[in-house]
This record gives structure tokens, sequence and C-alpha cells, in this order.
């Protein structure tokens, strides 16, 4: 059995693009043939099961059964890969809760796999929360996550506000969300369907329709530069360094 | 064998060298065949192929994503109707940027359109340079040189 593991996205704020985010990962991660299961946090409505329905379940991440769902079934399900869209405000509780639980202690002796993205929001409270979460990342993969998809410049014009904040936690990675058309963003929304089924011009049931092309064109482009970010983290090595050596392998 | 829809993309990053010209010969040879035909007058400066042709021709713009929409949707459709695309010189670089984004020459060819790019070609360097730039960017578009 290769080793699971759990990706969490999240932010202590809403609005800033953790499902977004999250709906990204999941393409990325099924585009290469990743055992993957997503569990939204959006209770009960949920966003990402909108998108992703045939691997999303809608969870309360604070009630202990739902916890039990989520993690007690981490080796015994066929998806080696958990994607968990953190509620906004629910990060730090959620990270409190899996040290809680040993989940932080098992990563450390590296029995599964943590990976955090922490999507940052434009204002110096989300920033603060950096330090907060850092404090529990000591054996997980951290990255700060700037979503540009709604224009913010996350303090860049001032150096040392920027400075005190991203340069402080040495092993975080960045990524950049880079922006997206609104009105291709809107189109996806209305359509309800992942990023790569939109691209592939096709319905909620793999049904072909007929999307704008220009549109289409738009995501297409903006889909390959966020996957290119999370080439560059070494995504897949992180969370599945099995597949990653078979697929070397493959190609040698 | 199938039939693809040609477009015909009628460009160069010069002015007055006969890009309007050529599109009206190309609009009117279908014409005179009796077959429908398709014109887009891309020129933000001054619209010419709209005057000789308003019949066939609609104005159209790249400038923002609506009017890329009412363009381009338009010319990845394959419903064996021609297109012909004046592209005014000043859009050439953003045109083509656009084309390279939204990887048209690929969807063209699921949809069977059969993009083609008449470059009017002189001595000028930024003649040659845009000439490179397109062989370089895009080796699956077919592009052939007009001497007028």
């Amino acid at each position: 059995m290769a080793k699971p593991a759990v990706i969490l996205v999240g932010a202590d704020k809403g609005g800033v693009g953790k499902t977004t985010v999250s709906r990204t990962l999941l393409d990325y991660l099924v585009a290469h043939n990743l055992p993957v299961r997503a569990f939204d946090t959006e209770s009960p409505k949920g966003t990402l099961r909108r998108f992703h329905p045939d691997i999303t379940d809608v969870v309360d991440i604070t009630s202990t059964s739902d916890q039990m769902k989520i993690f007690d079934t981490l080796s015994s399900t066929d998806s080696q890969i958990t994607v968990i869209d953190v509620r906004a405000g629910l990060l730090s509780t959620t990270l409190r809760a899996l040290r809680d639980i040993g989940f932080l202690e098992a990563a450390k002796k590296n029995q599964l796999t943590l990976a955090v993205f922490h999507i940052l929001g434009p204002s110096v409270a989300s920033l603060d929360e950096i330090a907060e979460t850092a404090g529990f990342m000591t054996d997980a993969s951290y990255f700060l996550v700037k979503n540009f998809i709604n224009n913010t410049t996350f303090f860049e014009w001032d150096p040392a506000t920027y400075n005190s904040y991203f340069k402080k936690i040495k092993d975080a990675n960045e990524i950049t969300i880079p922006k997206l058309n609104e009105m291709a963003c809107e189109q996806v929304e209305l359509a309800s369907v992942p990023f790569v089924s939109f691209v592939a011009n096709k319905g909620q049931d793999g049904q072909p329709v007929s999307y704008s092309f220009v549109l289409r064109g738009y995501v297409r482009h903006w889909l390959g530069n966020v996957w290119a970010e999370f080439d560059c983290v070494k995504l897949v090595d992180i969370v599945a360094p099995e597949a990653q050596r078979k697929g070397a392998a493959r190609q040698a | 064998m199938e039939r693809r829809t040609p477009v015909f993309i009628i460009c160069s990053p010069r002015p007055r060298v006969g890009k309007t010209l050529l599109a009206r010969a190309c609009a009117e040879f279908f014409r005179s065949e009796k077959r429908p035909v398709t014109a887009f007058d891309v020129n933000p400066d001054q619209f010419a192929l709209v005057d000789y042709l308003p019949a066939y021709t609609a104005v159209a713009s790249i400038g923002d994503i609506r009017g890329q929409m009412a363009l381009f949707d338009q010319l990845i459709a394959g419903d064996h109707v021609p297109k012909i695309v004046d592209l005014g010189h000043g859009l050439f670089d953003p045109f083509f940027t656009l084309v390279q984004e939204l990887d048209f020459v690929r969807e063209a060819r699921r949809n069977a359109v059969a993009p083609m790019v008449l470059f009017l070609a002189d001595p000028d360097r930024r003649t040659r340079q845009g000439y490179d730039m397109l062989r370089n960017r895009f080796p699956d578009l077919a592009l052939v040189p007009v001497l007028n």
C-alpha cells in the first residue's frame, strides 16, 4: 500500500480562493492518474462538491465522527491522496485537531505525508496567520499560496511588510495563482464542471457541449500556468513519490 | 476525405502592403463561385474592407474578451463557410499572441478548420522578423508568403 497523503487547503479568511485552488489541485492529480478523493468542509452545502461530485464528500470537520470518516480511512481507501478544502476560519483549528489526534506525529514518523496549502488574502490579518500556521508545519510541506485571481499585490510595494511575512518562514514554498479572466471564471462557475472538463468542452455528464472557444482558451492557458507552479514545487514527488519513480522508470 | 473549413488570415506587420486588396480578392473569388463567405475587418484605425464588402464583412476587435469571442468563436466553427480575416498591421503581434495562448491552431484542426496565413511579403526588416516569428511559433500553421 502506498503511503497516504493528505493535502489541506485552507485559510482563516473567506473569499481568498480556497475552493479554486482545491479544484486546480484535483484536476492536476487526476491528470497525473493519481487516485484522489476530496472532502469539502463547507457543511452542509459544499462548493467543491458541485465541481467534483464523484470524488467529493461534504463533512463537518469539527465533528469527531466526520474526522473519523476522513482520517480513519486513510489507509483503507483506494485513494492514496486526500484533498481537504478547509472551511474559512478553520485552518488553525484543523491543524490543532490533527496534532491532538496524533496525525502530525505520524507525519513526523514518515507514516504519511501532509501538505498544507495556505491561501493568503490581501490583509495583514491574513499574513499574521502565516506565523500561527507555521508553528504546526515542522513535519509537513507548507505552501504559501498567493492568489492573484482577485488582483491583490500582497504588499509587494512595501518591502518591509512583505519581507516580514514571506521571508520569515524558512521552509515554506511560495505558489502563485495567476489571474483568470473574470468572464472565463464566471463561465466555469456557471458550467459547474472541473476546469479540465471545461477546457475539453464537456458538460457535467461528460457530454459534448459548446462553451466559447475563447473562454476555454483562457482557462486552458491559466490552468497550464497553475499546473506549472505545482510542477515547480514537485508536488507529485511530494504526495506520491512511488508514482513519480514509476513514471521515471517508464520513461527510462 | 473530410472537407475542412478554410480560414484565411491576411496579415503583415507593415501598413500599406495590400492586405485589404488581397482580402477583397479572396472574398470576391468565393462570391464569384456562388459560395458563401464571411470576412472580418480587424483594423482598429480604419475599417476599409467593410466599406468595400459591407454585405459579407463584420467589423471585429480583439481589444476585449467580448470582441475576441465574437471573432474567434466564429473562426473556429467548422461550418464549411470560408472565413477571411483582414488583420490591421498594428494588431499583428497581439493577434498572434492570442492565437498562441488560445491554442487556436490545435483547436482548429480538431474542428476540421484549416487556417492559412497569407503573409504580405516585402523587403522590410520588420516584415522578415514577423515572418520568422510566425514560422517559429506556429510550425504547424500553413504560412504562405504573398508577393504583391
